[in-house]
């Protein structure tokens, strides 16, 4: 398994399983609108930590692991595959961006416009990351 | 239209040079070893440069390296 393929199924795991806690806990987490914006900040940067720390071990794990130091640089196949990936997970995004951007102001606010950008944001990292690591382990044509 | 696919010797060349290993092939033509390899699969289709470029490490001409079926 490549670096690259180790990094996209670590960080999907990592998405997954830190921002679905934290929207399981804002979902269903008694009181939480009640909380203070202090509060609701110290939770989602709490959680945007522990994801940051988790982006920057999972990729010194991936690069202390790579197999010889040229396998880091981008080829035509690392390209073609994060190319593609990026193009799907675009249109997530912009779905999301639409949604929380254009319909939500209307009937919504503060943090559920916050939270559902987030969730449109990670939507959007996992298809890219889910995409990445399933060309590396299906194979890719041109 | 019949599907037809992309098929290689590339295994069977690096033995013919000296069981060349994938890495070395890899660094040869400007693409990892991981690559290499899924080429060597058929999981990935080679661009015509690459292509080329294999074919000019064991010195053959493209159609004896790729066929396509």
């Amino acid at each position: 398994m490549s670096h690259r393929e180790r990094f996209a199924l670590v960080w999907v795991v990592a998405l997954v399983v830190v921002l679905g806690t934290y929207m399981v806990l804002v979902a269903a987490l008694p009181g939480y609108d009640g909380f203070g914006v202090s509060t609701k900040i110290a939770l989602l940067g709490g959680t945007l930590g522990i994801l940051a720390l988790a982006a920057i071990a999972t990729q010194i794990a991936a690069h202390s692991a790579a197999d010889r130091p040229e396998s880091l640089a981008l080829d035509e196949r690392d390209r073609l595959i994060a190319g593609r990936a990026a193009a799907a997970a675009y249109h997530v995004l912009i779905a999301g961006m639409i949604i929380v951007g254009i319909v939500m102001p209307f009937n919504k606010g503060g943090w559920e416009i916050i939270n559902a950008a987030l969730l449109a944001i990670a939507a959007a990292e996992i298809v890219h990351h889910g995409l990445i690591f399933a060309a590396y382990r299906r194979g890719v044509r041109a | 239209m019949p599907d037809r696919t992309l098929s290689n010797n590339i295994r069977v060349l690096r033995f013919m040079t000296g069981e060349m290993t994938q890495a070395d092939l890899g660094s040869k033509v400007g693409v990892t070893r991981q690559t290499i390899a899924a080429i060597e699969a058929g999981k990935y289709s080679p661009t015509l440069e690459c292509a080329f470029r294999i074919a000019e490490v064991f010195g053959k001409p493209l159609e004896e390296v790729f066929s396509w079926k």
